[in-house]
Protein backbone atom coordinates (compact mmCIF):
# COMPACT_ATOMS: atom_id res chain seq x y z
CA UNK A 1 0.00 0.00 0.00
CA UNK A 2 2.75 2.18 0.62
CA UNK A 3 4.56 0.87 -2.20
CA UNK A 4 2.26 1.68 -4.32
CA UNK A 5 1.60 5.27 -3.04
CA UNK A 6 5.21 5.24 -3.45
CA UNK A 7 4.94 4.87 -7.12
CA UNK A 8 2.39 7.28 -7.97
CA UNK A 9 4.26 9.52 -6.06
CA UNK A 10 7.27 9.25 -8.81
CA UNK A 11 4.56 9.05 -11.98
CA UNK A 12 5.01 12.71 -11.74
CA UNK A 13 9.02 12.15 -13.50
CA UNK A 14 7.15 10.66 -16.29
CA UNK A 15 5.75 13.96 -17.10
CA UNK A 16 8.77 14.91 -18.66
CA UNK A 17 8.25 12.62 -21.60
CA UNK A 18 5.33 14.79 -22.70
CA UNK A 19 3.57 13.29 -26.11
CA UNK A 20 4.26 15.85 -28.85
CA UNK A 21 0.56 16.03 -30.59
CA UNK A 22 0.95 16.93 -34.22
CA UNK A 23 -1.93 18.44 -35.00
CA UNK A 24 -1.91 18.67 -39.10
CA UNK A 25 -5.32 18.75 -41.10
CA UNK A 26 -4.83 17.10 -44.15
CA UNK A 27 -7.53 18.39 -46.54
CA UNK A 28 -9.64 16.24 -48.39
CA UNK A 29 -9.31 13.43 -46.59
CA UNK A 30 -12.20 11.35 -44.97
CA UNK A 31 -10.10 10.54 -42.25
CA UNK A 32 -7.80 13.68 -41.36
CA UNK A 33 -7.94 13.04 -37.95
CA UNK A 34 -6.04 9.83 -38.29
CA UNK A 35 -2.75 11.29 -39.76
CA UNK A 36 -3.17 14.42 -37.45
CA UNK A 37 -3.43 11.83 -34.37
CA UNK A 38 0.80 11.07 -34.67
CA UNK A 39 1.92 11.21 -31.53
CA UNK A 40 4.57 9.55 -29.60
CA UNK A 41 6.15 9.84 -26.44
CA UNK A 42 9.69 10.63 -27.01
CA UNK A 43 12.09 13.53 -25.31
CA UNK A 44 11.23 16.90 -26.15
CA UNK A 45 13.88 16.93 -29.44
CA UNK A 46 10.97 15.54 -32.31
CA UNK A 47 12.54 13.21 -34.60
CA UNK A 48 11.16 13.87 -38.21
CA UNK A 49 10.31 9.85 -38.57
CA UNK A 50 8.16 9.67 -35.40
CA UNK A 51 6.04 12.21 -37.09
CA UNK A 52 4.96 9.26 -39.38
CA UNK A 53 4.69 7.03 -36.86
CA UNK A 54 0.71 5.68 -36.13
CA UNK A 55 -1.05 6.66 -32.74
CA UNK A 56 -1.94 3.71 -30.91
CA UNK A 57 -3.73 3.79 -28.15
CA UNK A 58 -7.48 4.62 -26.89
CA UNK A 59 -8.31 7.47 -28.65
CA UNK A 60 -11.01 10.16 -27.03
CA UNK A 61 -14.47 10.91 -28.34
CA UNK A 62 -13.24 14.25 -29.68
CA UNK A 63 -10.24 12.53 -31.82
CA UNK A 64 -12.39 9.83 -33.26
CA UNK A 65 -14.75 12.50 -34.82
CA UNK A 66 -14.50 12.92 -38.47
CA UNK A 67 -15.50 15.83 -40.54
CA UNK A 68 -17.91 13.82 -42.45
CA UNK A 69 -20.72 15.73 -44.51
CA UNK A 70 -22.71 12.78 -44.42
CA UNK A 71 -24.12 11.09 -41.00
CA UNK A 72 -22.90 8.00 -40.43
CA UNK A 73 -26.47 6.33 -40.71
CA UNK A 74 -27.02 7.53 -43.74
CA UNK A 75 -24.17 6.71 -45.24
CA UNK A 76 -24.61 3.05 -43.70
CA UNK A 77 -28.02 3.03 -45.98
CA UNK A 78 -26.58 4.10 -48.85
CA UNK A 79 -23.78 1.25 -49.03
CA UNK A 80 -26.80 -1.06 -47.96
CA UNK A 81 -28.76 0.40 -50.99
CA UNK A 82 -25.85 -0.16 -52.98
CA UNK A 83 -25.61 -3.77 -51.96
CA UNK A 84 -29.17 -4.82 -52.44
CA UNK A 85 -28.67 -2.73 -55.85
CA UNK A 86 -26.09 -5.57 -56.72
CA UNK A 87 -27.84 -8.56 -56.28
CA UNK A 88 -30.02 -7.47 -59.55
CA UNK A 89 -27.46 -6.38 -61.33
CA UNK A 90 -24.73 -9.42 -60.94
CA UNK A 91 -26.98 -11.92 -62.58
CA UNK A 92 -28.36 -9.51 -65.47
CA UNK A 93 -24.80 -8.57 -66.74
CA UNK A 94 -24.37 -12.36 -67.40
CA UNK A 95 -26.91 -12.46 -70.09
CA UNK A 96 -27.88 -8.98 -71.11
CA UNK A 97 -25.21 -6.73 -72.65
CA UNK A 98 -25.69 -3.14 -73.35
CA UNK A 99 -23.90 -0.29 -72.45
CA UNK A 100 -26.57 0.77 -69.50
CA UNK A 101 -25.75 -2.52 -67.97
CA UNK A 102 -21.64 -1.85 -68.15
CA UNK A 103 -21.75 1.66 -66.59
CA UNK A 104 -24.00 0.15 -63.80
CA UNK A 105 -21.81 -2.81 -63.22
CA UNK A 106 -18.50 -0.87 -63.13
CA UNK A 107 -20.14 2.17 -61.05
CA UNK A 108 -22.03 -0.62 -58.31
CA UNK A 109 -18.99 -3.11 -58.55
CA UNK A 110 -16.21 -0.33 -58.01
CA UNK A 111 -18.58 1.90 -54.98
CA UNK A 112 -19.49 -1.40 -53.13
CA UNK A 113 -15.54 -2.12 -52.96
CA UNK A 114 -14.21 1.02 -52.29
CA UNK A 115 -16.28 1.17 -48.76
CA UNK A 116 -15.43 -2.88 -48.56
CA UNK A 117 -11.75 -2.11 -48.37
CA UNK A 118 -12.15 1.31 -46.75
CA UNK A 119 -13.40 -1.04 -43.80
CA UNK A 120 -10.60 -3.28 -44.19
CA UNK A 121 -7.97 -0.13 -44.26
CA UNK A 122 -9.71 1.13 -41.10
CA UNK A 123 -10.04 -1.88 -39.22
CA UNK A 124 -6.37 -3.14 -39.95
CA UNK A 125 -4.26 -0.85 -41.52
CA UNK A 126 -4.60 2.03 -40.84
CA UNK A 127 -3.20 2.23 -37.18
CA UNK A 128 0.32 0.94 -38.64
CA UNK A 129 0.15 3.47 -42.02
CA UNK A 130 -2.69 6.20 -41.45
CA UNK A 131 -1.99 7.61 -45.13
CA UNK A 132 -3.45 4.51 -46.57
CA UNK A 133 -7.10 5.79 -46.99
CA UNK A 134 -5.18 8.33 -49.56
CA UNK A 135 -3.96 5.48 -51.47
CA UNK A 136 -6.93 3.06 -51.87
CA UNK A 137 -8.82 6.23 -52.68
CA UNK A 138 -6.37 7.01 -55.52
CA UNK A 139 -6.49 3.79 -56.45
CA UNK A 140 -10.54 3.39 -56.87
CA UNK A 141 -10.33 6.89 -58.95
CA UNK A 142 -7.78 5.10 -61.37
CA UNK A 143 -9.71 1.89 -61.20
CA UNK A 144 -12.89 3.52 -62.19
CA UNK A 145 -10.93 5.80 -65.37
CA UNK A 146 -9.82 2.21 -66.44
CA UNK A 147 -13.42 0.77 -66.61
CA UNK A 148 -15.02 3.96 -68.01
CA UNK A 149 -11.97 3.98 -70.58
CA UNK A 150 -12.58 0.38 -71.13
CA UNK A 151 -16.69 1.06 -71.51
CA UNK A 152 -16.12 3.71 -74.23
CA UNK A 153 -13.31 2.72 -76.37
CA UNK A 154 -13.60 -1.61 -76.23
CA UNK A 155 -15.63 -4.05 -75.75
CA UNK A 156 -17.33 -3.08 -72.33
CA UNK A 157 -16.93 -5.22 -69.05
CA UNK A 158 -20.15 -8.19 -69.08
CA UNK A 159 -18.79 -8.52 -72.81
CA UNK A 160 -15.30 -8.97 -71.40
CA UNK A 161 -16.87 -11.49 -69.00
CA UNK A 162 -18.56 -13.75 -71.23
CA UNK A 163 -15.14 -13.48 -73.83
CA UNK A 164 -13.02 -14.44 -70.81
CA UNK A 165 -15.31 -17.37 -70.19
CA UNK A 166 -15.36 -18.65 -73.61
CA UNK A 167 -11.21 -19.23 -72.91
CA UNK B 1 3.37 -8.11 15.56
CA UNK B 2 3.38 -7.54 11.60
CA UNK B 3 0.61 -5.07 12.03
CA UNK B 4 3.23 -3.33 14.33
CA UNK B 5 6.00 -3.28 11.80
CA UNK B 6 3.80 -2.75 8.82
CA UNK B 7 2.35 0.44 10.67
CA UNK B 8 6.23 1.45 11.70
CA UNK B 9 7.28 0.73 8.20
CA UNK B 10 4.32 2.68 6.84
CA UNK B 11 5.78 5.67 8.62
CA UNK B 12 9.15 5.12 7.55
CA UNK B 13 7.71 5.65 4.14
CA UNK B 14 5.31 8.07 4.59
CA UNK B 15 8.11 10.36 5.38
CA UNK B 16 10.39 9.89 2.38
CA UNK B 17 7.08 10.21 0.53
CA UNK B 18 6.10 13.48 1.99
CA UNK B 19 10.17 14.93 0.89
CA UNK B 20 9.86 13.44 -2.77
CA UNK B 21 5.82 14.45 -2.96
CA UNK B 22 7.43 18.07 -3.27
CA UNK B 23 9.28 17.73 -6.08
CA UNK B 24 6.63 15.51 -7.72
CA UNK B 25 3.19 16.35 -10.05
CA UNK B 26 0.33 15.14 -8.23
CA UNK B 27 -1.58 12.28 -9.86
CA UNK B 28 -4.91 14.01 -10.53
CA UNK B 29 -4.51 15.58 -13.79
CA UNK B 30 -3.78 12.69 -15.52
CA UNK B 31 -6.87 11.78 -17.79
CA UNK B 32 -8.21 8.34 -17.99
CA UNK B 33 -7.30 8.21 -21.62
CA UNK B 34 -3.70 9.35 -20.38
CA UNK B 35 -3.31 6.41 -17.81
CA UNK B 36 -4.66 4.17 -20.65
CA UNK B 37 -1.94 5.45 -22.80
CA UNK B 38 0.71 5.01 -20.67
CA UNK B 39 -0.44 1.33 -20.10
CA UNK B 40 -0.65 0.40 -23.17
CA UNK B 41 3.08 2.30 -23.68
CA UNK B 42 4.49 0.68 -20.92
CA UNK B 43 3.21 -3.40 -21.59
CA UNK B 44 4.88 -2.47 -25.25
CA UNK B 45 8.03 -0.84 -23.39
CA UNK B 46 8.68 -4.28 -21.46
CA UNK B 47 7.32 -6.76 -24.19
CA UNK B 48 4.82 -8.16 -22.16
CA UNK B 49 3.35 -11.07 -24.19
CA UNK B 50 -0.67 -10.94 -25.10
CA UNK B 51 -2.70 -13.94 -23.56
CA UNK B 52 -3.51 -16.52 -26.23
CA UNK B 53 -6.73 -15.90 -27.84
CA UNK B 54 -6.69 -17.34 -31.70
CA UNK B 55 -5.14 -20.42 -30.90
CA UNK B 56 -6.74 -21.77 -27.96
CA UNK B 57 -10.00 -21.47 -29.61
CA UNK B 58 -11.66 -24.26 -31.84
CA UNK B 59 -12.92 -22.22 -34.72
CA UNK B 60 -16.84 -21.57 -35.23
CA UNK B 61 -18.01 -21.79 -38.26
CA UNK B 62 -19.85 -18.03 -38.39
CA UNK B 63 -16.48 -16.34 -37.66
CA UNK B 64 -14.69 -18.44 -40.84
CA UNK B 65 -17.78 -17.61 -43.30
CA UNK B 66 -17.23 -14.16 -42.31
CA UNK B 67 -13.41 -14.24 -42.73
CA UNK B 68 -13.70 -16.01 -46.27
CA UNK B 69 -16.50 -13.03 -47.27
CA UNK B 70 -13.71 -10.49 -46.09
CA UNK B 71 -10.98 -12.48 -48.14
CA UNK B 72 -13.36 -12.69 -51.27
CA UNK B 73 -14.13 -9.23 -50.72
CA UNK B 74 -10.30 -7.91 -50.65
CA UNK B 75 -9.05 -10.18 -53.52
CA UNK B 76 -12.08 -9.25 -56.12
CA UNK B 77 -11.78 -5.18 -54.97
CA UNK B 78 -7.60 -5.68 -55.54
CA UNK B 79 -8.01 -7.84 -58.92
CA UNK B 80 -10.39 -5.51 -60.42
CA UNK B 81 -8.80 -2.22 -59.77
CA UNK B 82 -5.62 -3.99 -60.92
CA UNK B 83 -6.83 -5.32 -63.92
CA UNK B 84 -8.55 -1.85 -64.80
CA UNK B 85 -5.44 0.17 -63.80
CA UNK B 86 -3.14 -2.19 -65.93
CA UNK B 87 -5.66 -2.22 -69.33
CA UNK B 88 -5.48 1.77 -68.76
CA UNK B 89 -1.68 1.86 -69.00
CA UNK B 90 -0.99 -0.96 -71.27
CA UNK B 91 -1.36 -0.57 -75.11
CA UNK B 92 -3.53 -2.88 -77.08
CA UNK B 93 -6.89 -4.04 -76.34
CA UNK B 94 -8.82 -6.54 -74.62
CA UNK B 95 -9.26 -9.32 -77.13
CA UNK B 96 -5.25 -8.69 -77.79
CA UNK B 97 -4.59 -9.90 -74.35
CA UNK B 98 -7.20 -12.71 -74.67
CA UNK B 99 -5.33 -13.97 -78.02
CA UNK B 100 -1.27 -13.95 -75.70
CA UNK B 101 -3.87 -16.35 -73.23
CA UNK B 102 -5.52 -18.02 -76.21
CA UNK B 103 -1.87 -18.55 -77.57
CA UNK B 104 -0.76 -20.80 -74.72
CA UNK B 105 -2.77 -23.34 -75.28
CA UNK B 106 -3.45 -24.33 -71.82
CA UNK B 107 -4.99 -27.43 -70.89
CA UNK B 108 -8.34 -27.63 -69.85
CA UNK B 109 -7.86 -28.24 -66.51
CA UNK B 110 -5.94 -25.38 -65.24
CA UNK B 111 -8.68 -23.19 -67.05
CA UNK B 112 -11.97 -24.93 -65.33
CA UNK B 113 -9.41 -24.66 -62.04
CA UNK B 114 -9.07 -20.65 -62.39
CA UNK B 115 -13.10 -20.56 -63.93
CA UNK B 116 -13.80 -22.46 -60.53
CA UNK B 117 -11.66 -20.19 -58.57
CA UNK B 118 -12.88 -16.70 -59.71
CA UNK B 119 -16.68 -17.80 -59.86
CA UNK B 120 -16.84 -19.14 -55.95
CA UNK B 121 -14.60 -16.33 -55.53
CA UNK B 122 -17.84 -13.79 -56.45
CA UNK B 123 -21.08 -16.39 -55.86
CA UNK B 124 -19.52 -17.64 -52.74
CA UNK B 125 -19.34 -13.21 -51.91
CA UNK B 126 -23.08 -12.61 -53.36
CA UNK B 127 -24.61 -15.23 -51.24
CA UNK B 128 -22.84 -14.48 -48.48
CA UNK B 129 -23.75 -10.99 -48.92
CA UNK B 130 -27.15 -11.48 -48.95
CA UNK B 131 -27.18 -13.55 -45.35
CA UNK B 132 -25.29 -10.59 -44.44
CA UNK B 133 -27.91 -7.94 -45.40
CA UNK B 134 -30.50 -10.20 -44.03
CA UNK B 135 -27.83 -9.93 -40.80
CA UNK B 136 -28.53 -5.96 -41.11
CA UNK B 137 -32.12 -6.56 -40.96
CA UNK B 138 -31.44 -8.59 -37.88
CA UNK B 139 -32.96 -11.96 -39.23
CA UNK B 140 -31.27 -15.03 -38.68
CA UNK B 141 -28.84 -14.41 -35.54
CA UNK B 142 -29.87 -16.98 -33.53
CA UNK B 143 -27.02 -19.20 -33.41
CA UNK B 144 -28.89 -22.77 -35.39
CA UNK B 145 -30.23 -20.33 -38.09
CA UNK B 146 -26.69 -18.88 -39.04
CA UNK B 147 -25.12 -22.37 -39.16
CA UNK B 148 -27.76 -23.54 -41.21
CA UNK B 149 -27.66 -20.40 -43.62
CA UNK B 150 -23.81 -20.61 -43.19
CA UNK B 151 -24.13 -24.23 -44.68
CA UNK B 152 -26.40 -23.36 -46.93
CA UNK B 153 -24.51 -20.07 -48.60
CA UNK B 154 -21.26 -23.04 -48.78
CA UNK B 155 -23.32 -25.29 -50.63
CA UNK B 156 -24.59 -23.13 -53.33
CA UNK B 157 -21.41 -21.43 -54.04
CA UNK B 158 -19.93 -24.83 -54.91
CA UNK B 159 -23.18 -25.75 -56.79
CA UNK B 160 -23.40 -22.55 -58.47
CA UNK B 161 -19.49 -22.17 -59.66
CA UNK B 162 -19.50 -25.73 -60.85
CA UNK B 163 -22.27 -24.63 -62.88
CA UNK B 164 -20.72 -21.68 -64.39
CA UNK B 165 -17.34 -23.88 -65.04
CA UNK B 166 -19.45 -26.36 -67.46
CA UNK B 167 -22.79 -24.88 -68.48
CA UNK B 168 -21.99 -20.93 -69.17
Amino acid sequence: MAAVSLLRCCQGARLLLRPQIVKHTLPGLAHPDVASRAITFTAPSLSALDYFRARRGPFTPAEKKGHHKLMASTHWKVERLVAIGMIGIMPTCLFYHAPIMDHLLSTFVLLHGYWGMEGVCTDYIEKFFPYIHYIWRAVTIFAFAGLVHFNYNDVGVCKAIAMLWEL
Amino acid sequence: MAALLRTLGRQSLVGKQLVMMNRCVPMATNTAYQEMAEFWAKNRKLKRPLSPHLRIFKPPLVMMLSLCHRTTGIAMALTISGVSITLLALPGDYATYLNMVKELHVGPLIIGTFKFLISFTASYHYLNGIRHLAYDWAKGFELKDSHASGYFVLALATLVSTGFVFFY
